[in-house]
């Protein structure tokens, strides 16, 4: 497993070779209505529910892709808690009005969740013209399979060209960046 | 691999902190030595802050699809119903 992850700002995307695909309909079903009726409670609207929830469930598979080890509780209460954090980032809620147990209270969202305006205006300068690369590069860090197997769906012939191409399409990438001539102060926060 | 591969491969390592103690040391003294290559890999951990975003995106639209099938699924009427009661005014 990678040292590096989600959790960090500059996180390198977690490799996925072992992941197990997560049945996100089950979990939906058995997770939306504790987030839905603490949303209620706090005088959110239906669709608050849904945005809060939508983000803690991409938050909870990252981290049971990281720290399934370390998750003490069932899924649906650790949602409940993700939900409950995001509620207070969201809203800028007062923590005295939301009661966190010791399992909730020990939730981190990961530093980097909302992107800055410079990540996001880089992926919408990259999907237009490097597609095929972030499709590629996006498959090898998050594809759930076996390299060799990962290698014949993106049509290569062997884990070594598979990852080849995986350098080179980081350069590509990188250089597609560097060719939009935009300055190293573009790019502090 | 070429070279420019080799160090884009190393910055990954590096990242990673996967590189060996002794490979470690040199690419950390080159990091030193060479602004092009701190430069780099700069860009390689902006790349990387791209993809964690585009996955999460991915993710997302999956939600949003499972989502509107659950909430218009005859079938799911009971746990439409469960949901909805709770944000009638």
């Amino acid at each position: 497993m990678y040292k590096h992850g989600f959790m960090e700002a500059w996180a390198i995307p977690v490799a996925t070779l072992n992941r197990e695909a997560m049945d996100f309909e089950a979990l939906y079903e058995s997770a939306f209505p504790g987030v839905a009726r603490f949303v209620s409670k706090m005088n959110g609207s239906f669709d608050d529910a849904k945005d809060i929830f939508h983000d803690a469930l991409v938050i909870f598979h990252e981290k049971y892709a990281e720290e399934r080890d370390d998750i003490h509780t069932s899924p649906e209460a650790y949602v409940v808690g993700i939900a409950k954090h995001l509620w207070l980032k969201r809203f800028k809620t007062s923590g005295r009005n939301i009661s966190l147990d010791a399992m909730e209270a020990s939730i981190a969202i990961p530093e980097d969740y909302y992107p800055t305006v410079d990540t996001s205006t880089l992926l919408q300068m990259l999907e237009k013209t490097g597609k095929k690369c972030l499709d590629i590069l996006q498959a090898f860090y998050y594809e759930k399979m076996p390299l060799q197997a990962l290698a014949q769906k993106l049509g290569f012939g062997s884990v070594h060209s598979a990852t080849v191409q995986k350098y080179k399409c980081l350069e590509k990438v990188r250089d597609e960046v560097k060719n939009k001539s935009i300055s190293y102060e573009d790019f502090l926060e | 691999m070429r070279t420019s591969l080799s160090d884009i491969r190393s910055a990954e390592k590096h990242i990673l902190e996967t590189l060996e103690p002794a490979e470690s040391l040199v690419f950390q003294a080159r990091l030193i030595t060479e602004p092009a290559l701190r430069w780099n890999v700069y860009l390689l951990r902006k790349i990387y802050g791209v993809l964690t975003l585009r996955q999460r995106q991915t993710v997302k639209t999956e939600m949003e699809t499972i989502h509107k099938r659950l909430f218009t699924h005859p079938a799911k009427a009971d746990f439409q119903r469960q949901i909805l009661q709770l944000f009638k005014s």
